[in-house]
């Protein structure tokens, strides 16, 4: 299936799903525009829009085998990209469990070595910036600028 | 005035000039980081901002455009790597005058440009901005409907990529605004039952994830650094005579005012931005130039219309956010939302209900020009060694101040949540070709564009007057006219792209 279908497809089954929640919510007797109103015109309109996209797609002509072309430069790395998400994911759900300093330092330290070169010499100066950065936040936002940063088993 | 003149005896206190350089400089460095655009960092300065009085704050943030608006030409003439996409067109003729040996009259020309196109668009900045808030005074809930409809329409007809996807993230962003309690009765709704959701999603998290962790990952994605290939030597004589280089700006009087307006311009138009500001007033000049064969070999022309564009439209963005509380890009889409924090209603009141302010921003936006001329003097070897920091060490030290910025807005984890998850959402966008600008500007005018409507309709609930008010009239009108120019225009460029192609396969089988 074309990408595009493919999402105009997958946004008309939210907006059915969204369009069917709205239905849900209680309308207040003497308003006569109800707070499903604005949600429903927008989902009316936003399906409108995923049938323009799945035509647009489907009308446009394919590109003949062989005829696409590679861009110049080198192919994306999408595995660095994989990498960047996880971690960042782990670290986002860490944040309340172990405290926002402690998760800091861990982020950039697996963060910066995921997507880095890995080299063992580069090791110092990663242990440097993440200590670096966690004890900075820590002093400008907490002591500083008074944010309370989350605080979880360790700190 | 007089006003102006006040306030900027206010912002000559040590503070307020400490915030206002310390932005400046921020937006600097900021904007000579290729990858890291003004808006990531106008994002890391929000936190900072949290705890001070309104107008330091924006004042800070001011500091951090107007710098960033001028740094991106310091990678961009000496990297030949633009620092943020408004200094895109300075790299055609900033790099080849730089490697010609004259570094610093490439960076000079480029920093005085933007100085001088940026202060002449402070004129604009303060009456125009004035005089459309008083029009927007006389503005009923049919004429905000229309002008919300009309700026969205605008920005869904200028993307890039396909029309129909600038129109689905338009919807989407006002989407979004539904999620949660509606506005007028504080009913919950699309909630699905969930706590997380009830609340609604708020728009500074939402940005952040959209524009900072979409750019973060999509930059990893690019394993090797470009910047190492361009030879550059950190140690570029970067001598030169300033009235000289003053001098030549001045000897282009057309070409210089011409690329003020039209920065000036394309800043008003909402969420355009400096990116097509600086590229449109390199074509104008070009087209407009008696050598235009000698453009892109270094001469001094495509500098100047190139800088002084994109610094004038930061003067554009910000009439249209203090006239009509209407984000000009994604960098004031940031300022309404730390006016907002502070308590400060953004719309055609701000100017008169909160002059102070105001007029401090106008004051501060003319500061910060010659002071981003100073810096740039200082710093200008500083921001060219960060440049060179590596992307794995700089991008999780930057989404850790994303996380802060966005936890920072009421010390809640499912702020940093919702950066996540929006997050993820802007870079499958970028990667499937939908653009970003239309999605936040849905999310920023969603509430208003409900209340207005049903304000209109509860008030008379004869739905002609959309039609009928004169102003609101007209501003469907454009809408309608913007998406028929837009699909005109789309048609127009397939039909020659076609055409072209149709030649080339001729000429191979011959």
């Amino acid at each position: 299936m074309r990408r595009d279908t493919a999402i105009g497809i997958g946004l008309l089954v939210f907006c059915a799903v969204l369009y069917w929640q709205a239905g849900l919510v209680p309308v207040p007797p003497f308003i006569p525009i109800g707070p499903s109103f604005y949600p429903r015109i927008m989902l009316i309109f936003l399906a409108g829009l995923a049938v323009w996209l799945i035509a647009e797609d489907l009308l446009r002509k394919r590109a003949p085998s062989g005829a696409t072309k590679k861009a110049a430069g080198a192919a994306p790395d999408y595995r660095r990209v994989l990498w960047g998400f996880v971690i960042f994911l782990g670290y986002v759900a860490c944040i309340d469990l172990i405290g926002f300093v402690t998760s800091t330092f861990l982020f950039i330290l697996g963060m910066s070595w995921a997507v880095g070169p890995r080299n063992a010499r580069e090791i110092p100066k990663l242990f440097a910036v993440a200590a670096g950065t966690a004890l900075v936040c820590y002093l400008v936002f907490e002591k500083y600028l008074y944010v309370f940063l989350p605080r979880g088993l360790l700190f | 005035m007089d006003l102006v003149l006040s306030t900027l005896l206010a912002l000559a206190e040590p503070k307020m000039l400490l915030s206002l350089c310390a932005g400046t400089l921020a937006g600097i460095v900021g904007g000579a980081i290729p990858g890291i655009t003004i808006t990531m960092t106008i994002i890391l300065t929000l936190p900072f901002t949290f705890g001070m009085p309104p107008l330091q704050g924006l004042a800070t943030m001011i500091g951090v455009y107007v710098g960033g608006s001028a740094g991106g030409l310091v990678s961009a003439c000496l990297l030949g790597i633009p620092g943020t996409p408004s200094a895109i067109a300075t790299t055609f003729d900033g790099f080849p005058m730089a490697r010609k040996g004259q570094p610093g009259r490439s960076v000079w020309l480029g920093i005085w440009a933007s100085c001088i196109g940026g202060a002449l668009a402070g004129i604009p900045l303060i009456f125009g901005a004035v005089q459309l808030a008083r029009l927007a005074l006389d503005f009923g809930p049919w004429e905000f409907f229309s002008l919300f409809i009309l700026t969205l329409s605008i920005v869904a007809s200028l993307s890039e990529q396909s029309l129909v996807k600038g129109l689905i993230a338009s919807v989407f962003g006002l989407l979004v605004t539904a999620i949660g309690t509606d506005p007028l009765m504080a009913i919950p709704r699309l909630t699905f039952g969930s706590e997380f959701l009830r609340t609604g999603f708020p728009f500074l998290p939402i940005l952040i994830g959209v524009f900072g962790l979409s750019q973060i990952m999509t930059d990893l994605e690019k394993s090797g650094s470009a910047k190492e290939e361009t030879g550059l030597s950190k140690a570029a004589n970067m001598k030169v005579s300033h009235l000289a280089v003053i001098r030549e700006i001045f000897a282009q009087p057309v070409n210089l005012i011409r690329s003020t307006l039209v920065g000036l311009w394309i800043g008003i138009l909402p969420a355009v931005g400096g990116s097509a500001a600086n590229i449109l007033a390199y074509d104008q000049a070009k087209k407009g130039s008696k050598y235009p064969e000698k453009f892109g070999t270094g001469i001094p022309d495509g500098i100047i219309a190139s800088e002084s564009s994109n610094n004038a439209n930061v003067g554009g963005s910000l009439i249209t956010m203090m006239a009509f509380g209407i984000p000009g890009d994604a960098v004031t889409a940031v300022m309404l939302g730390a006016l907002i924090i502070h308590g400060i209603q953004p719309g055609p009141l701000f100017v008169t209900t909160n002059a102070p302010i105001a007029y401090g921003m106008f004051a501060a936006y003319f500061l910060a020009h010659p002071i981003m001329v100073v810096l740039e003097g200082l710093f200008v070897r500083f921001a060219m060694r960060v440049v060179f920091l590596p992307l794995y060490l700089l991008a999780p030290v930057v989404l850790v101040l994303c996380v802060i910025g966005s936890y920072a807005l009421n010390n809640i984890m499912e702020n940093v949540w919702t950066f996540f998850i929006f997050g993820v959402l802007g870079y499958l966008m970028v990667k499937t070709g939908f653009p970003l600008a239309p999605i936040i500007l849905g999310v920023i005018l969603g509430d208003q564009i409900e209340t207005n409507y049903i304000r209109a309709v509860m008030t008379d609930s004869d739905w002609t007057l959309f039609f009928t008010r004169p102003w609101s009239g007209a501003m469907l009108a454009l809408s309608v006219l913007s998406f028929g120019y837009s699909l005109w225009q789309r048609k127009r460029m397939a039909k020659r792209a076609a055409a072209k192609a149709e030649e080339a396969e001729g000429e191979i089988e011959f």
